[in-house]
């Protein structure tokens, strides 16, 4: 190790390690308030198994509702993490190193629950195999020409990467955690994790190779895993979904919402966990000049997908137009403009409002936002058809309000567990910034050694810019 | 401490790289060969800290050949269920591109996702059984030092004097030697 980077680990086992070893009041009753929530959650799906699909405000001609919402809405969340973290990964972004963890483990989370909410809105879950590609009991086969076969496989794999995308820089964090565990119930776990990982110049090489390919390889299943769900409403002839920009619009929002529960996420860690010295103002600051750019991009796609329906004249299209922009679907799209666009871009463009507070808030608000535009997606959409008679309208039962909250109790629940347990900043890739001098947080932590250990701090190379 | 027979293993826990280097140019000078020296590190060292040979990975072979795999293992999925089960397609193709494509696609991505995991795991001795039978990813005593961000050199199957020189060596520098 450098001279430089000596105290620095130091530092690091002490503020950052440290914090798995202490009990935190406030992280458990986070546990305890999600894991009751997630509790609503089950108790609700299990209610609608035990009863039937009728149960939920699902009928002709709105067939999709809150589920499918839910679905598009949690599946774009899920891009905050490994698109997020390889994009910054693939470009060298020094100051990803606090951030990358975090952003890995909503991914799978936010995945996680995604995947369920078709299968919720199968109602009949227990048949949800008939899905999977192969031929079934009657030897009927898959239908590959369904973009809700491709949603299966784009989701599976991406489920699949996003968990090796996170396990894989885990390994070497769950070995530290084991070498300091006293032995027990806890040592063994950290040792299972680790898969006997001690370090050797070998385990590196190799360990870098790996995630240098998963993280170019996790880029483009991202993209399309958020494309082809697109596709689930574009491949269809109805109005107001039948748009050729559906793909990348689905995408960028992803993005978007994806970075707005990222700084939700980080802003609470680094307050709940005292982590101001590794999730800086910096990584705000960088984060929220992304979030920015977010939301002009997203504004623009918004812009876009209504000019060429509104300039169109075609009349089944502009009906699900007015009813969006003038109609009983007014005030919560003109909502999602101003929360996604309009606060972002105030609060955002300027300095001050890139910290972490101001961020988080912006956040909240995105996230209400595109959830939001998720809703004036599925719904005005089905609740306009072509046919005047089949005009119809659409309002959620308890049942499915219950599993929605719900979900973020499930979600809330493993991301505060996963904090607990594991160490939610990774300890050697920060490890590996402070040796290199390119972090920005290196030069935060060296002068702090310094000044500990009467030490001169080591200059920072290049400031660890993006 | 001491291996079957004659043979010694001599363990140093270091902090800085630069007090391990000199010591790692000492046994190669003294004769040891470099297969017999396994340097444990808190993060990955720089090719030049250290003057050992760099170790070889074929991640991205297998990669590669894991993404022809699941590419062919999912055209064969899509385009065999379409023949299989052939459906009224209006005089269009019973294979059709987009959907096969977009299988394959993902097929592809899943293949070498999987390959490259499994690979990097072979190689770092991380399967079941591979890291007892390669000699090496044995629990050390001193593993705590590399958890605490020290480095570790371990060197294996030396002589009784060889294994005296290291540890006179390593005294003066090492935080531990074991």
């Amino acid at each position: 190790m450098t001279a430089e980077s000596q105290p620095s680990a130091a530092v690091l086992d002490g503020q950052l390690l440290g914090r798995l070893d202490r009990r935190r009041p406030g992280l458990l009753v986070g546990s305890l308030a999600s894991g009751a929530l997630a509790l609503v959650f089950i108790y609700c799906w299990g209610y609608q198994i035990a009863n039937g699909i009728g149960v939920t405000g699902i009928n002709r001609p709105v067939f999709w509702g809150f589920y499918i919402i839910n679905f598009v809405f949690w599946i774009g969340i899920s891009h905050a993490g490994t698109l997020i973290s390889a994009i910054l990964r693939v470009t060298k972004a020094e100051w990803r190193r606090p951030v990358t963890r975090s952003a890995e483990a909503i991914t799978l989370f936010a995945l996680a629950i995604g995947g369920l909410f078709p299968l919720i809105h199968l109602g009949r879950v227990a048949i949800f195999y008939y899905m999977i590609p192969y031929p079934n009991s009657r030897m009927l086969w898959p239908n590959f020409r369904s973009p809700l076969v491709w949603d299966i496989a784009a989701i599976t794999t991406y489920i699949i990467g996003s968990a090796l995308y996170l396990f894989l820089p885990l390994i070497p964090d769950a070995a530290v955690m084991r070498d300091r565990a006293a032995a027990g119930l806890r040592k063994r776990f950290y040792a299972v994790l680790a898969l006997g990982w001690r370090g050797t110049a070998q385990q590196w090489h190799s360990l870098e190779w790996g995630i240098r390919i998963l993280a170019v390889a996790i880029i483009p299943v991202a993209v399309s895993v958020h494309t082809i769900v697109s596709w689930d409403f574009a491949m269809t002839q109805t109005p107001g979904w039948k748009s050729t920009i559906f793909g990348p619009y689905f995408v960028v929002g992803a993005i978007f919402s994806g970075i707005a529960v990222l700084m939700i996420a980080m802003a609470l860690l680094r307050r709940g966990l005292s982590l101001e010295r590794f999730l800086t103002d910096r990584v705000f600051n960088n984060l929220g000049l992304l979030f920015v750019t977010m939301s002009l991009v997203w504004g623009y796609f918004t812009f876009a997908e209504h000019l060429t329906v509104w300039y169109s004249g075609d009349l089944f299209e502009k009906n699900v137009h007015h009813v969006l922009l003038h109609g009983d679907f007014a005030v919560p799209f003109w909502t999602m403009v101003v929360v996604n666009l309009v606060i972002p871009v105030a609060v955002l463009s300027f300095p001050r409002g890139r910290r972490p507070l101001p961020t988080a808030l912006v956040g909240c608000g995105v996230l209400v936002g595109m959830w939001l535009e998720r809703f004036l997606i599925v719904v005005p959409a089905l609740s306009t058809p072509r046919l005047a008679y089949s005009i119809g309208d659409y309002m959620p039962s308890w049942v499915e309000l219950g599993i929605m909250i719900g979900a973020v109790g499930v979600f809330a629940c493993l991301y505060f567990t996963f904090t607990q347990l594991l160490p939610i900043v990774s300890v050697w890739e920060m490890r590996e910034g402070w040796r290199h001098g390119g972090s920005g947080e290196a030069g935060d932590a060296t002068s702090d050694a310094a000044a500990t250990s009467g030490t001169a701090a080591a200059p920072v190379p290049g400031g660890g810019g993006a | 401490m001491t291996a079957a027979g004659e043979r010694h293993l001599v363990e140093a826990a270091y902090e800085r790289v630069e007090d391990m280097r000199a010591v790692v140019e000492a046994a190669l000078e003294s004769g040891i060969a470099a297969s017999q020296i396994e340097v444990r590190s808190p993060a990955p060292l720089e090719e030049d800290e250290l003057p050992l040979p760099k170790p070889k990975s074929r991640v991205l072979l297998f990669a590669l050949a894991g993404a022809v795999l699941g590419g062919l293992t999912a055209f064969g999925l899509a385009a065999g269920t379409a023949l299989a089960y052939p459906l009224p397609t209006g005089g269009m193709s019973i294979v059709a591109g987009p959907p096969v494509g977009v299988v394959t696609y993902e097929g592809t991505a899943l293949g070498l996702i999987l390959m490259t995991v499994l690979r990097v795991l072979w190689e770092g001795g991380l399967l079941p059984g591979r890291g007892i039978r390669s000699g090496r990813g044995r629990a050390s005593d001193l593993d705590h030092h590399v958890a605490n961000g020290r480095l570790l050199l371990r060197v294996h199957g030396l002589s009784e004097e060889q294994a005296g020189r290291l540890r006179d060596s390593s005294r003066t520098s090492a935080v531990e030697v074991g």
